[in-house]
């Protein structure tokens, strides 16, 4: 264009605004996002110490220790197994939750109001209260287990057992701990599940109810299955991966309540991230589990867009 | 007020040509419409007219300035869009002052508190809000003048929206299918009040649309556009009767032209369906004849065409017959007057004929193909 | 037909209200406690919110005041002891200038970047949009040690800003804005570019505005999250008490527990809950659509 220099177009000015306002962002998240992950990927192959000078390569030697040891191994055990009891039931009381508010008359909103408070709370203050609630000798669940002795519950074994010799421990024994954090999980979350859920039924056009009515589908079983579960495909699978990835982050309950143990029944890797690396300063181990950690992380969130790919186009 | 041109404008993405070479001439207060099917460079050469997009090569006069390189704000040019582009958080006073304060107040000025305090802004804010009322008197919305654009109905907004462009006194208008979003009716009403705006202010007015009803009912001239290029520019009745280019006869009017594939022989002897007409070609041969429905008319004895009527359709005013003309590709459409009513049924068989002054050739190209002297003298 | 429509809806509300009662339990718990005394706590006796019988308080004692100074109401020493033994208004004032402060970093970078994801043409857009949906991948907890490590290498634990900038940046911020700001239309902008404005007062004159709901929800996900965050604070600031947030200074309030300590606890509890819990229930429907809309994305 002869005339017109080319910087004075208007398609040259959104160019330069474009680069100037996305630039800070870009820089950012390479600095805090992308840095990070390359910083960790490359101290897992070293012994590194905060505070020592000096840096020793030792190959793959904290893989081979995350795979070999058993503490490693009880780490993962810990973490798949939260994950696997976490993410299904407190999907499943989401949406279970989510259908029956949709079903009463009056009410919904009172009950969505108060499944959706402990997503609000603080999840660490929300432990504590219930550590105390769990409390061997003064808290309130054990308390009122104790006063169901003597009655017909003992006609079940587990319970017979609690009023012989005491009720569990529920954070101290190992045969217990796990599945207590997971209840506290699965009580924080399902609230949140619940929520998207809702707003997955609103959008299933009532037409299709209606539809279904015209076609015979009588019972409410088939008309979930014909109708409701399908059309809330793209909504689980967002929850399912949502969920996923929250509760393989789950850290506050473990710290505040059980440190890990009894027995690392309970050492999730976010935690053991935190104590190898940060509380005993042995980052090489840290990093190598950090790194394993984002794999787990994205490899769900991968399959999660892949999934969804085919109907969702972010473009 | 000013004219405006435009010189020999291209535009190219990549290998797409999406103006090649527009050239046109808009003149103080006229009323100019550029019409075309979409994706025909209209929008795109409206807007590097008013500075949003800039031209491959050409340049852009308004008045005697060359305002290559100005920015969009700076070329004192109003623009009205299809959808309106109504700032959904102001009021309508705020929206139809948005261009006012941009202009007349500096940045400190128009601080929430400080500007409250600097010299003059009191007394140019007080000059703003005369400015708008009037405005929105002018175009019948004062009442609405506190609501939000989403408590507007659709005919409000498009108010609201040449207000904002009223406001600033443009050397134009730009319209960018203003009407398409509204519903029939409204257009109907919308279409009356821009034309007599645009004669009420005197201002140039340039109107991008698809319609060539739209086109046809307001304009002072028609640029008529099609893949990249202007084919005619003239007024309403040139477009109408003496189309340039066998895509405007086609494009223009409502039903559309009739275009019969013709020969022309040795002799220059139009001939229809092997049949010798009256008419005779000029230098060039004449491949199609583009008769307009209500030029045909019937007769009894030595018809141009003859059919059976597939369809006919009543409008209460006219009677549109459609008619299956054998040897004919598409059926012919004939315009009646109402007295036919009831005349005439599907399966009928119709002659007709044509006075031969509003009968147009056109050549294998496309191009008009005027008739030779003698077949006019035959009329 | 309706009864037996409304048997079905008895036992839709049973399981509901059974559900309830295990949701508001820790609830209950906590503002139980929070108004017992330490004998009522112990004996577990004072009924559901304690008979608030006047008591002597040891803590005051042990402080050397006087019995007759001493006397007071469970629910009040609770209280007195959360605030005195722990800065607790300190706390909360952490809490609120990190939050506030997160939140508007986060939105001066996010809705620049996404106006110019959404609607602008530059060289590079596509690799910069791509490395947001990237990023989305990442859980900033997930990399908490190389930054922390980074952080240290800066001397900048135990500070501020060590609470504040790994936050400041979020993909999920810039992708929710840029999928609002899509649907604005092309026009608008080209109507303020005609009016006028240049590209940051079409930002924040006309996108932000715009997007305000988007923008409500962001900050709704925003400040729940970071008001209520434990790992990152718990990292960064060791010792300092001045610094901080209140779940850490909650954690801390933990560290011994011999019984009597649980009224003042359950209290420190109660106050960094309520907040939230308070906004929410003010701006319930705000807050669900606005965790729905972030959630949806």
């Amino acid at each position: 264009m002869p005339d017109t220099p080319r910087l004075n177009r208007p398609e040259h000015r959104q160019a330069r605004a474009g680069s100037a306002l996305i630039a800070p962002a870009v820089l950012l998240l390479l600095v805090i996002l992308i840095l990070p992950v390359a910083v960790a990927a490359i101290l897992s192959f070293s012994d590194y110490t905060l505070g020592r000078s000096g840096i020793g390569w030792v190959g793959l030697k904290n893989y081979a220790d995350i795979f070999t040891r058993s503490s490693y191994r009880k780490m993962i055990t810990a973490t798949v197994l939260y994950v696997l009891v976490t993410v299904p039931v407190s999907v499943a009381l989401g949406l279970g939750a989510a259908l029956l508010i949709r079903s009463v008359r009056i009410g919904a909103s009172f009950y969505r109001t108060v499944y959706f408070l402990p997503v609000m709370a603080s999840l660490l203050a929300m432990a504590i209260v219930w550590e105390f609630a769990l409390h061997p000798s003064l808290g309130l669940v054990n308390r009122t287990l104790a006063q169901g002795c003597g009655t017909w519950l003992e006609g079940w074994p587990w319970f017979a057992r609690g009023c012989a010799e005491g009720f569990p421990l529920w954070l101290s024994d190992r045969d217990y701990a796990l599945w207590t954090l997971a209840f506290i999980g699965i009580w924080q979350s399902f609230g949140f599940n619940m929520v998207l859920y809702l707003a997955g039924l609103t959008s299933v056009p009532r037409d299709l109810y209606a539809a279904a009515e015209m076609d015979g589908v009588r019972s409410g079983w088939a008309r979930f299955r014909l109708i409701t579960w399908p059309m809330l495909g793209p909504t689980t699978v967002f929850v399912v991966t949502i969920s996923t990835i929250r509760s393989f982050q789950v850290f506050d309950t473990v710290e505040a309540l059980t440190h890990g143990g009894p027995a690392k029944s309970t050492y999730v890797m976010i935690y053991a991230i935190y104590e190898k690396g940060i509380a005993q300063n042995l980052v090489g181990m840290g990093a190598a589990i950090t790194v394993l950690f984002l794999g787990f992380v994205m490899l769900i969130s991968v399959a999660q867009r892949r999934f969804v790919e085919r109907k969702v186009h972010y473009a | 007020m000013a004219t405006l041109e435009l010189k020999d404008i291209t535009k190219s993405f990549g290998d797409t040509d999406i103006l090649r070479g527009v050239s046109l001439e808009i003149a103080d207060g006229e009323f100019l419409s550029l019409v075309g099917p979409s994706g025909c460079g209209k929008s795109t050469l409206l807007r590097i007219l008013a500075g949003l997009e800039s031209q491959s090569a050409g340049s852009v006069h308004i008045g005697e300035a060359c305002v290559d390189g100005r920015r969009a704000a700076d070329r004192d040019l109003a623009m009205v869009f299809q959808s309106y582009a109504l700032y959904p958080h102001l009021t309508v006073a705020e929206n139809i002052a948005v261009p006012l304060t941009m202009r007349r107040l500096r940045r400190a000025d128009r601080l929430p508190l400080m500007g409250a305090l600097m010299p003059g802004v009191r007394r140019r804010r007080a000059d703003i809000v005369r400015t708008v009322r009037e405005a929105a008197e002018i175009l019948d919305i004062a009442a609405l003048l506190d609501r939000k654009p989403g408590q507007l109905s659709g005919g409000q907004r498009q108010r609201v929206a040449l207000g904002r462009a009223l406001v600033r006194d443009p050397a134009a208008f730009l319209l960018d299918e203003p009407l398409s979003n509204l519903d029939a009716k409204m257009r109907v009403h919308m279409r009356a009040e821009i034309a007599q705006l645009n004669r009420r202010l005197g201002a140039t007015f340039v109107y991008v649309t698809h319609d060539q009803a739209e086109a046809m009912t307001m304009s002072d001239r028609i640029a008529v556009m099609m893949d990249g290029e202007l084919l005619q520019v003239g007024t309403p009745d040139e477009l109408y009767d003496d189309p340039a280019d066998i895509r405007v006869a086609r494009f223009i009017g409502s039903p559309a032209i009739n275009l019969l594939p013709v020969e022309t022989d040795g002799a220059g002897v139009i001939r229809l369906t092997g049949r010798a007409t009256v008419l005779r070609a000029g230098p060039v041969p004449v491949a199609y004849l583009g008769i307009r429905p209500e030029a045909l008319e019937p007769c009894d004895r030595d018809p141009l065409l003859s059919g059976r009527a597939r369809l006919v359709e009543n409008l209460g005013s006219d009677l549109f017959v459609q008619l299956d003309v054998p040897e004919m590709p598409e059926t012919v459409t004939v315009r009646l007057p109402s007295d036919a009513r009831g005349k005439i049924a599907a399966g009928d068989l119709m002659h007709l004929r044509v006075r031969p002054d509003r009968v147009r050739g056109f050549d294998s190209m496309g191009l008009a193909a005027p008739f030779g002297a003698e077949a006019l003298a035959d009329a | 037909m309706t009864h037996r429509f409304s048997a079905r809806q008895t036992l839709i509300h049973a399981i509901l209200i059974l559900g309830a009662l295990i949701v508001l339990l820790p609830f209950y718990v906590m503002l139980a406690t929070a108004l017992k005394s330490p004998v009522e706590i112990a004996s577990g006796t004072g009924g559901l919110f304690g008979a608030q019988a006047p008591m002597v308080s040891e803590d005051c004692l042990m402080q050397g005041g006087a019995e007759a100074a001493c006397l007071t109401r469970p629910v009040l020493d609770n209280f007195r002891q959360a605030f005195t033994k722990a800065p607790l208004w300190r706390y909360m004032l952490n809490g609120v200038i990190v939050t506030a402060a997160i939140f508007l970093l986060q939105t001066l970078i996010a809705v620049p970047a996404a106006y110019a994801l959404a609607k602008l043409k530059f060289w590079g857009r596509d690799a910069a949009f791509a490395l947001v949906m990237f990023c989305l991948l990442i859980p900033v907890h997930a990399i908490a040690l190389p930054l922390y490590l980074m952080l240290a290498h800066l001397g900048l634990t135990n500070s501020y800003a060590a609470l504040i900038l790994p936050w400041i940046v979020s993909a999920f911020g810039i992708f929710l804005m840029r999928q609002f700001f899509l649907t604005v239309p092309d026009d608008l902008i080209d109507a303020a570019r005609m009016d006028g404005m240049g590209e940051f007062a079409i930002i924040w004159r006309v996108m932000l505005p715009t997007a305000i709901p988007a923008l409500l929800a962001f900050a709704i996900f925003s400040v729940v999250a970071h008001w209520n965050d434990y790992f990152w604070p718990r990292i960064v600031i060791t010792g300092d008490r001045s610094l901080f947030t209140p779940p850490l200074g909650l954690r801390e309030f933990k560290g011994d527990l011999d019984g009597t300590f649980y009224g003042p606890m359950m209290a420190t509890a109660l106050v960094i809950v309520t907040p939230l819990v308070a906004a929410f229930l003010v701006a319930q429907r705000r807050f669900i659509d606005g965790i729905t809309l972030t959630g949806m994305k």
